[in-house]
């Protein structure tokens, strides 16, 4: 089955490995917003490595990754091209809200084996980008939505300035707007709560995996998630039904 | 030597931004390009602003700068051949679709990359100069060390130097978009990052940066080989630009010809922070920014009244300045003047005459017309401000 998942905890890999699906690890160092990572020696799957990195960075992921046994990479910094170029592993480019046409993403795919469609565009958008693809793209299936990537520690500025009990992990909230804040060294990603839910682009052609990041979700919701049932969990569609406005003056047109 | 780039939101911006020491300003037209809350350049307006640079011997650049969606690609190609047409310096582009239509369609645009695009290193440079990019916006997240690093590519570096920061790494960010559905990577940011935050614990989320200045490294950077200083700001007001590109240019010049103190870096530190009222830091560019290089909670933003006056006439005979009145001030007030041609200068306010040359105490008309008597001369558009900030006299 062509579902990718990341894994969020290590405890939950022996049961995700029952399932027919393909693991992305996010990669220690090399990846900000999640609860766990993981060294590139215990991934034999997917690496995720979703930072904007330095030459320092990229020079060490090049070491990394030539000794490695990883089977593909999702990667959002686009001179990650030039450290995989060599590798006979899967190429999948996460380039989260900047590659939101059919032209772009044609472009990008000239590189890689596959574009993870943006998730800030409405289905009507998707389905439009995922047709005129000239390879088999990914969708965001489930999971929490990253609304923000910040290199800046502000959860840990925060906590510094009040002088709070630390933890990487901060729920926020405007106007019954919610948030999960998750921090590591490396930089702090903002996602919108609840999770965001895209199974209905499950009967979408032209895909080649359909990636679930159950981000602090528990494995039994997880498992439950994969064969469609999201009961239990709160769920939006966020920009899937409500395609965002091109200019200020729109909103009142 | 560097140039020093100046936003312009509108043609008034773009003449003052020249005149205050811009060697490029750089515009948005009417559509594809972020700040859609700018006034913007119609299509005529940008013809007739390149030809005006030109003859100044400036240059101009235009920000194509939205991402694209599917539906907003029309008239694209159009537009990037009307700019070559009008001999536009050059683009700001983040979408690839729009960087290889400028390498397809054979055009002589410039093309650099945005700081939306989040460019940190030299491997990612290089992937956009096969594609034509000559210059690179780096992100404002880029130490010195990126800095060194990029430079070994030999594309052409842009560096912001002044303005407010995003939270997030630019281009990186939907939180308008999920708060107000406006999207901020086509012009319609909503700021959220400036909104606090409601927490469980009672203690509301501040992540507002405080504004970006390079102040004590611009000798650095003009070192490192920076070829354009970038401030940011296409909805300042022209007394904002016109104050913050006369501090840069006044450093930048005295960085070129050994003349920059500390005592001097301090002093324009001051004045440029009194402007914004806002304070600001060099960001990333030697450490990662902690919580002293954030606002909390609290704050809220309120602008000075600090911008008396605009010169419109100076009169030799007779020593009377014509001022345009642009905030309140009346006899007894420390001012100063300030402009492109001469220092800085104090002045005290003795003597105010209205437009029927009967002498006043009080100016609390905006846009009405006074006159002063002022001993040194002065140039229109000089500006008249009030003076918060001792300025040392050997400056």
């Amino acid at each position: 089955m062509n579902k990718l998942v990341t894994v969020t905890n290590k405890n939950y890999i022996n049961k995700l490995k029952k399932e027919d699906v393909t693991l992305v690890y996010p990669l220690r160092f090399f990846s900000t917003g999640y609860e766990e990572y993981f060294d590139i020696n215990d991934i034999d799957d997917f690496a995720l490595i979703n930072r904007i990195l330095t030459d320092s960075d990229l020079d060490k992921l090049e070491v990394m990754l030539k000794n490695s046994h990883v089977k593909g990479i999702i990667f959002d910094d686009l001179g990650i091209l030039d450290v995989i170029k060599n590798l006979n592993i899967t190429k999948i480019l996460l380039l989260d809200h900047i590659a939101n046409n059919s032209k772009s993403l044609n472009y990008y795919l000239e590189y890689v084996d596959s574009v993870v469609v943006s998730s800030d565009l409405s289905k009507e958008e998707i389905k439009l980008v995922v047709k005129n693809a000239n390879k088999k793209v990914v969708i965001y299936a489930f999971g929490l939505k990253a609304l923000m990537y910040s290199r800046r520690n502000l959860v840990t500025n925060y906590e510094k300035h009040f002088k709070i009990e630390e933890n990487n992990i901060l729920d926020a909230s405007i106007n019954n707007k919610y948030f999960k804040f998750i921090e590591s060294k490396e930089g702090t990603k903002v996602y919108a709560y609840p999770y965001y839910n895209a199974l209905e682009l499950l009967d979408l052609d032209n895909v080649l995996y359909f990636w679930y990041d159950p981000i602090l979700l528990d494995i039994d919701n997880i498992i439950k998630v994969l064969y469609g049932d999201t009961s239990n969990i709160e769920t939006s569609s966020l920009f899937l039904d409500k395609k965002t406005v091109y200019k200020v003056g729109d909103l009142d047109a | 030597m560097p140039e020093l780039l100046a936003p312009a939101g509108d043609f008034e911006k773009m003449k003052f931004a020249y005149l205050y020491g811009a060697d490029a300003i750089y515009c948005g037209g009417q559509n594809f390009s972020l700040r859609a809350n700018a006034k913007n350049f119609s299509l005529e307006e940008l013809k007739e602003a390149a030809e005006y640079a030109h003859s100044l011997n400036k240059k101009i650049y235009v920000t194509v700068n939205i991402v694209f969606h599917d539906d907003d690609l029309n008239g694209l190609e159009d537009y990037l051949k009307y700019l070559d047409i009008i001999h536009i310096d050059g683009i700001i582009a983040s979408d690839i679709t729009v960087i290889k239509a400028c390498q397809e369609l054979k055009l002589g645009l410039s093309v650099c990359l945005s700081t939306q695009a989040s460019t940190l290193n030299s491997r990612a440079v290089r992937f956009w100069q096969k594609l034509g990019v000559t210059r690179v916006v780096l992100a404002r997240e880029a130490s010195r060390e990126d800095l060194i690093n990029i430079s070994k590519t030999g594309i052409e570096i842009e560096t912001f130097i002044h303005g407010a920061m995003c939270t997030s790494f630019s281009g990186k960010c939907v939180l308008s978009n999920y708060m107000t559905n406006r999207d901020s990577n086509r012009g319609g940011c909503a700021q959220v990052c400036r909104w606090e935050f409601d927490t469980d614990n009672g203690i509301n989320l501040s992540i507002m940066p405080k504004d970006l200045n390079m102040v004590p490294f611009i000798k650095d950077q003009i070192d490192l080989g920076v070829a354009s200083f970038k401030i940011e700001g296409r909805m300042r007001s022209i007394y904002y630009v016109s104050t913050v590109l006369l501090a840069y240019r006044r450093m930048i010049d005295a960085a070129l010809n050994g003349s920059l103190t500390l005592e001097k870096e301090n002093y324009y530190l001051k004045v440029l922070n009194r402007c914004a009222n806002r304070e600001s830091t060099p960001q990333f560019f030697d450490k990662l920014p902690g919580e002293n290089e954030q606002y909390w909670n609290g704050r809220t933003e309120v602008s000075n009244q600090d911008f008396l006056g605009l010169v419109l006439d100076y009169d030799k005979n007779s020593k009377l300045v014509t001022l345009e009145v642009r905030n309140y001030f009346e006899n007894g007030y420390e001012v100063e003047f300030f402009g492109p041609n001469h220092e800085t200068f104090s002045y005290t306010i003795n003597t105010i005459y209205d437009d029927n040359n009967e002498k006043i105490n009080v100016c609390n008309h905006p846009k009405s017309i006074v006159k002063l008597p002022v001993d040194k001369y002065l140039d229109k558009n000089d500006m008249m401000r009030l003076k918060m900030i001792d300025k040392p006299d050997n400056l």
